[in-house]
């Protein structure tokens, strides 16, 4: 049989062209069962932040011989890169994840099995479930706590307060006005800007109730402290978010210009190691503190065979090995703070006892975690614009009573979608 | 990473390729198998080998161009009309919701205040640009000493990404500590809040924008310098003064390059991202421009359905506005072409 002239560069060109297709998906880099049990693993940060990760990953190389982690330090937009690597299926074996993102990325996160009792509070753990399963192991936690101008109280001839117990809001605002004075661009404040998200918890109220049902912000507790806020800045205790536009806070801190810094995380611990005069002391956030984030390491659900197997060993290892978590102190600076009972004094030496890291550790002991919603970007971005565009909780002026209602309403709707 | 290229990649190092040419090699392989199937069909087609003249070369030289367009732009355009019928977070797979996502556009208040916003923006900032551009650009072209130097700084601000300039601006317009308000304080005016305050964002980008005029400056320089000085002198001749010689007849020389400006300023301003993006919207959504809505619900609230739709909305709003302004700019610009090509015409009618 004769095939027609036409037909055999035809065929041709189909067989061609059908030589460049694989039949088979991409493999992402998690992939299958492969012999090698290299894993690789993604992660955000500053430089120190990224000097901790990768230590605790060389830590992890070192114990285990012949066992390749790939670090991928992604240092803006975390969480979009994640979501489109995800997408494109080419997501690290092991990535990091803040519990108030955990929901979102849950459904491409494996289910792990977390041990509660191994961390110094059950709420670390707890942080990192999402519909009653774990899809993230802890490794690290980071509560805020409190610095105070040790000049400044005396100056003003107020007693310091506790380095445990933490004052109540009528406490703090009274002893911010006291050390409030001056005028123009060289006034002292007794209070840094009020971080309204943070002084909701601190006041005992939430953005979102328990089970993340509906928002809470805009409830009696929540205009109580938004009023409360308001009330700082219009006496002038607190600057406002124009006043620090621009503006390092630690810095004013530094110069004599804050009485008291309120939202002091650990990775603030290296600015602050700077600081000899004015002399400062760490004390819990009043009240009941401000949220505490929980930093956590997912495994991929792509991830099978051997390198599933190495990802289990090294998320084990970050979270529950003292030489891992020893890791999240580089110099004077630290990712967080260490959430097994061996390690958690390492942090508090890495400045004089006078300093009182030691708040870290009490204010992890009693650090309340939000509960984590999908969509959370969406859904706490969108009130935060309203919020901070409308009430003098950022640069507008309408009265937050009418304000905050309206946009908890919004966000209540929104977690129902 | 494909196993296909993989093993690709492998044979080249196996036999001693360059490690930096390795990854090439796939690519390579691809485009001559790209142009293989091509040739095959074409033989299929017509029956004959394509000859090796200059049609050949042309689709030769061009086809990498060719190639990375299809895969590149119109592989995505494709792509992202399927997308905006689909429910997609990227984490899950997308789910087909039909015309949900432009319905939804058409109710959504945002939308309808990202539209209002951008058009505003363009609407404001494109006259100015032009005419201040077009003004600069006649400044500029006078023969004086010095005149290259004042080129240069006009242009300079141009070579400023959007980012650092809108973070120089934040700066310039702080209303505690900017220079802006610094300076009116000194003459006894309170300065605005400028970028905080949902009256005055968008005034200020429009302001900002002007710093920027040096591009369309540049081209309207080239314009002027094109203007042939004889029609100049016939006109002046006839006795016409500087104002009438600028109306008549250099006007209507850069009459098209007055619409290419005014064209690509249009769309440029529709598509103005970073002034928002960094703002974050401005206070009220008072800087929430269409594309950093876009983004925002693409990469933000990861509803990438929706951003596809919206992106296709902006296209379509794009398209008309651009044909409105080319179509209507058909009375106001004089194409030199058009005259030579009459005569052209007319020549070939006499000759039947």
């Amino acid at each position: 049989m004769k095939l027609p002239n036409r037909v055999i560069p035809a065929m041709a060109a189909v067989l061609l062209a059908a030589g460049c297709a694989t039949g088979s998906p991409p493999a992402a880099t998690t992939g299958g069962d492969s012999d090698n049990a290299g894993i690789s693993f993604s992660f955000w940060g500053t430089n120190s932040e990224a000097a901790s990760l990768k230590a605790i990953a060389a830590a992890f190389e070192k114990a285990n011989p012949g066992t390749k982690v790939t670090t991928n330090w992604i240092q803006a937009d975390y969480e979009q890169k994640l979501q489109t690597s995800i997408a494109a299926g080419t997501q690290s074996t092991v990535m990091e994840i803040s519990n108030t993102s955990l929901a979102g990325f849950a459904p491409s996160f494996a289910e792990q099995q977390v041990d509660p009792g191994r961390f110094v509070q059950p709420n670390i753990s707890d942080s990192l479930k999402y519909d009653g399963k774990y899809y993230a192991m802890p490794f690290t936690a980071k509560p805020k706590v409190m610095a105070i101008n040790v000049d400044a109280f005396k100056a003003a001839g107020l007693p310091l307060p506790s380095a445990t117990t933490p004052l109540t809001l009528d406490e703090y605002q009274e002893i911010a006005a006291k050390l409030s004075h001056g005028e123009g661009k060289s006034r002292v404040y007794g209070a840094s800007n009020l971080w309204f998200k943070g002084w909701l918890t601190a006041a005992g109220g939430g953005f979102y109730n328990a089970d993340a049902s509906a928002c809470t912000f805009g409830d009696t507790q929540g205009l109580k402290t938004a009023q409360y806020v308001v009330d700082m800045q219009k006496n002038r205790y607190a600057p406002t978010s124009l006043d620090i536009q621009g503006q390092d806070q630690a810095q004013w801190f530094a110069a004599g210009r804050l009485g008291t810094f309120s939202d002091f995380g650990p990775w603030t611990i290296a600015d602050f190691a700077k600081i000899s005069k004015p002399n400062w002391t760490l004390v819990p956030v009043p009240g009941k503190g401000f949220p505490m984030e929980v930093g956590g390491l997912a495994i991929s659900k792509r991830a099978s065979g051997k390198q599933l197997e190495t990802a289990k060993k090294f998320i084990e290892f970050a979270s529950s090995n003292p030489d891992a978590q020893n890791q999240l102190i580089q110099g004077n600076t630290a990712l967080g703070v260490p959430i097994i009972a061996e390690s958690t004094g390492t942090l508090e030496k890495v400045l004089p006892a006078e300093r009182n890291l030691a708040a870290f550790t009490t204010a992890m002991r009693t650090g309340l975690v939000s509960p984590s919603v999908p969509r959370e970007a969406q859904i706490s971005g969108d009130a935060d614009k309203g919020i901070t565009s409308y009430t003098p909780l950022g640069s507008g002026k309408d009265d937050v009573a009418k304000i905050l209602p309206g946009l908890n309403d919004k966000c209540t709707a929104a977690l129902k979608q | 990473m494909n196993p296909t290229i993989g093993w690709i990649r492998s044979l080249a190092e196996s036999w001693g390729v360059p490690a930096v040419l390795v990854p090439l090699v796939p690519f390579l392989l691809l485009l001559i198998v790209l142009y293989a199937v091509i040739g095959l069909a074409a033989y299929g087609a017509k029956r004959k080998w394509p000859r090796a003249d200059k049609t050949i070369a042309f689709w030769l030289f061009i086809s990498p161009w060719l190639i990375g367009f299809a895969l590149f732009t119109v592989g995505p355009m494709l792509s992202s009309v399927y997308v905006s019928l689909t429910a997609w977070d990227l984490i899950t797979p997308p789910r087909f919701v039909g015309l949900a996502n432009y319905s939804e556009a058409f109710q959504d208040p945002r939308v309808a205040q990202a539209l209002k916003v951008t058009l505003l923006y363009a609407v404001i900032s494109v006259p100015l640009q032009t005419v201040l551009a077009f003004l600069v650009a006649l400044l500029l072209n006078a023969d004086l000493p010095g005149m290259r130097f004042f080129r240069t700084v006009w242009y300079l601000p141009s070579l400023v990404s959007g980012v650092a300039q809108m973070v120089l601006f934040l700066w310039v317009f702080n209303p505690q500590y900017g220079l802006a308000n610094d300076v009116l304080g000194k003459v006894g005016i309170e300065g605005p809040g400028w970028f905080n305050d949902a009256s005055w964002a968008l005034p200020t980008v429009i302001l900002m924008s002007l710093w920027t005029v040096g591009g369309a400056m540049v081209i309207y320089l080239a314009g002027l310098k094109d203007v042939p000085v004889n029609l100049q002198e016939a006109a002046a001749l006839d006795g016409a003064g500087a104002v009438r010689i600028f109306w008549h007849v250099t006007l209507p020389q850069l009459s098209p390059i007055i619409l290419f400006n005014a064209l690509t300023g249009i769309i440029g301003a529709l598509q103005i991202f970073t002034q928002g993006f960094i703002a974050n919207g401005g206070p009220k959504d008072s800087l929430l421009f269409f594309v950093y809505y876009l983004y925002d619900n693409a990469f933000q609230n990861f509803r990438m359905g929706y951003a596809s739709a919206l992106a296709w909305i902006l296209f379509v709003v794009i398209l008309a506005l651009t044909a409105v302004t080319a179509r209507g700019s058909a009375f106001a610009v004089y194409y030199e072409t058009e005259l030579s090509g009459r005569r052209r015409s007319s020549r070939r009618l006499r000759r039947k």
